[in-house]
């Protein structure tokens, strides 16, 4: 017996490790292309972000500086206000973008006729190009545009969006509404996960909709909220194409989102260095908000399958 | 038998290789600018024959939608690559020499005692840089008063004459407002070129005259008094000017003039075509005041990391020179260079655009061209007048910011 074990487990061995040979050359394109065009970017920024360099004159004009671009950032009000405007937009759309993204889910998810034509027509502007849809919106947020209009029948004269520096932030931030189509798809997914029988027991016990709902409905797509909340705070934070197109940074400064300020310092004032710096930093923000939300996931994120361990 | 075949096709491919090589000794020189084919018509023949009567060196030419071209120029420069020769606005030229792309012209200069150099003096000194030549001037414009007739003879208001002051021309703005009708008289554009030529033809302006110093000039009371009236040009009910939602509902300056809802804007010659396509019943004259008007130009400039730069003077020198200035003229309407040219092409220019012509005897450099301290002067002039129309403090304030803003980035 010991004979016929020794005999098959080099086999065995040299099975698994030909299938291991396999499997690493089947993920060597991602591994190859993470690390080239991912990791030695990131660290190349990373030490960019100690230097001076303007990108035109090559790699020989990259000057050592130390941590100057880090004190200058943070004497730079400008820093102040891209932060004041990305941190104003991440606190109004996350959870509005959220809370709209459910809502619409959930009428999405009713039984009736034609509902998966609904649903396409929800879909269909996540996959318009975002340059053709900010045109688009650039006339919508207009003073004649379509907005105004419908709040001149409410008896409302709305100002031109983007135009004015106290509404221009609120413009992008009503049309970002036009793309949650990617965040109902996922709620959708999610609530068609939640068991019939659930909602049977709790109309049996006598629970309302309210009820069936905060009790039900939202522990058990918990998990599907947690990943929204997560993706949508990644996406706010670099939120920069509309306000390029649509906006570029004004009126006052008043849509001067940290990307954007990023790109400006580095190809409109040739400062790789202290756009590096900027970007660097705003990874920590990132990476600190995320791990926050996914440290608080324990007291609001219910598994299911964690009540068989 | 069979190794003697062999041989020979070896030979054939030998010999096909080295004609290749041969072939391939051309110096190819890459060119690149903004626009479109139908807007670069000229400079496409110049390289054509260019191209045909050089044995030695190929022109290839990369023209960029204007919107992405800066974006291009940087990535392309950055990635090593770049181009040998590429297009700058005016606004940018110091830019470049700031970041070093650029190559000084004047080495191959002073070699080239043959070359017969026709461009106008002025035109050829807007590419000389703290005394290098950096560029050589390929179009340029003055800025003029485009004045619509339709709108003029709807309202009986005189045309606008080369004697008219500021102050004719508010008036006039005034009657030509009709809240009705949703015309405006005049177009106080927040385009820094136009506004500053409305400062400079009023005898201001926001730099010293050698282009050191910012101080008593942009935060004098007189500019800060101007800055405001002109500002409150495009604000308020009784506005003569169309405000940014205007310009938005009315959809821009072009459309605005072309529908007859506007009666006059500071402009350049590109929009002659654009009217004269449009059917525009239109007038140009000198800028009212003094005259002075902004002259914006681009160019062609080598670049540093050119590694044939004899080969790029040649094709620079035709890029620039009086037979594509010509071309240029007779394709897009741009204005000759050359003063022999200009003299000659008068005549053809139609009535409607003499003004344009006019404005170039009161042409002056633009501020971001006068020296290193022009540009961070020009984006705090834009920075302040935004402050100043959206009321985000006094004018005398925003202007002292603007003043501490230019000794910020002169520091820096």
């Amino acid at each position: 017996m010991s004979a016929i074990t020794a005999d098959k487990k080099p086999k065995t061995n040299l099975n698994q490790r030909r299938q291991n040979r396999y499997g690493y050359a089947f993920i060597a394109p991602w591994l190859i292309g993470l690390f080239l065009f991912t990791l030695i970017p990131m660290l190349f920024s990373l030490f960019l972000s100690f230097c001076k360099w303007d990108i035109v004159t090559g790699l020989s004009s990259i000057q050592w500086i130390g941590t100057q671009n880090f004190t200058k950032i943070f004497n730079d009000g400008k820093f102040y206000k891209a932060l004041e405007v990305t941190f104003k937009y991440c606190l109004i759309s996350i959870p509005a973008y959220q809370i709209i993204s459910l809502i619409v889910a959930m009428l999405l998810n009713m039984r009736i006729k034609f509902m998966h034509g609904i649903r396409l027509i929800f879909f269909l502007p996540s996959i318009i190009p975002t340059i053709a849809s900010s045109m688009i919106w650039m006339q919508m947020l207009g003073k004649e545009g379509i907005l105004n209009q419908g709040l001149a029948l409410l008896g409302i004269s709305g100002p031109s969006w983007l135009k004015t520096p106290q509404t221009a932030l609120y413009g992008l931030i009503i049309m970002g509404v036009w793309g949650i189509g990617n965040t109902i798809i996922i709620y959708l997914s999610g609530l068609q996960g939640v068991g019939e029988e659930l909602y049977e027991a709790s109309a049996i016990d006598g629970a309302n909709s309210f009820q069936r709902f905060f009790k039900i409905t939202i522990p058990m797509i918990s998990p599907t909220i947690f990943f929204n909340v997560v993706m949508a705070v990644i996406g706010s934070f670099q939120y920069f194409t509309q306000a390029f197109v649509m906006t570029e940074g004004g009126p006052l400064n008043s849509t001067l989102f940290y990307n954007l300020y990023l790109y400006t310092k580095a190809y409109k004032d040739l400062q790789m260095g202290y756009a590096s710096a900027l970007a660097w930093i705003m990874f920590v923000i990132i990476l600190f908000f995320t791990l926050l939300v996914i440290r608080s996931s324990s007291f609001w994120v219910y598994y299911q399958n964690d009540d068989k361990i | 038998m069979k190794k003697l075949l062999a041989l020979a096709l070896a030979l054939c491919m030998l010999l096909s290789i080295t004609a290749v090589a041969v072939a391939d000794e051309k110096t190819v020189i890459t060119v690149t600018w903004w626009g479109d084919t139908d807007s670069s018509k000229a400079e496409l023949l110049m390289i054509e024959k260019f191209n045909a009567e050089h044995d030695d060196i190929e022109i290839r030419a990369d023209i960029v939608p204007g919107d992405g071209y800066g974006d291009r120029l940087l990535t392309s420069f950055s990635s090593g690559e770049g181009y040998d020769i590429f297009a700058s606005g005016e606004g940018d030229f110091y830019k470049w020499v700031g970041a070093n792309m650029p190559l000084s012209l004047n080495d191959l200069i002073a070699n080239d005692p043959d070359w017969n150099n026709e461009m106008n003096e002025a035109i050829y000194n807007f590419g000389n840089i703290n005394g290098d030549q950096y560029y050589l001037v390929r179009d340029y414009n003055p800025l003029a008063l485009f004045y619509n007739k339709d709108v003029f003879d709807r309202y009986n208001v005189a045309y606008p004459t080369a004697d008219w002051t500021w102050d004719d021309a508010i008036a006039a703005a005034k009657e030509l407002t009709v809240a009705a009708d949703n015309t405006f008289g005049f177009n106080a554009q927040s385009w820094e070129y136009a506004a500053l030529t409305y400062f400079a033809s009023k005898g201001l302006d926001i730099v010293n005259e050698d282009c050191t110093a910012v101080e008593g000039y942009l935060d004098s009371p007189e500019f800060a008094a101007a800055l405001a009236e002109y500002v409150g040009f495009s604000t308020g009910d009784d506005r003569i000017s169309p405000d940014a939602a205007d310009q938005d509902t009315f959809g821009g300056t072009s459309a605005m003039f072309i529908n007859n809802k506007l009666a006059m804007t500071i402009s350049g010659a590109w929009d002659k075509a654009t009217f004269e396509n449009a059917g525009v019943n239109y007038g140009t004259e000198v800028v009212p005041g003094n005259h002075d008007s902004y002259l914006c130009a681009s160019a062609f400039a080598i670049s540093k990391n050119c590694k044939n730069p004899e080969a790029a003077w040649e094709v620079i020198k035709a890029l620039t020179g009086t037979e594509c200035s010509e071309l240029r003229f007779e394709y897009t309407a741009a204005l000759p260079t050359v003063d022999s040219l200009l003299d000659a092409m008068r005549a053809d220019y139609g009535e409607a655009n003499l003004g344009i012509l006019a404005s170039l005897n009161h042409a002056i450099q633009p501020v971001g061209l006068r020296g290193a301290i022009g540009n961070p002067a020009v984006t705090a002039f834009r920075n302040a007048f935004e402050r100043v129309q959206f009321n985000d403090g006094t004018v005398e304030q925003i202007l002292a910011d603007a003043v501490a803003e230019v000794a910020e980035a002169i520091a820096e």
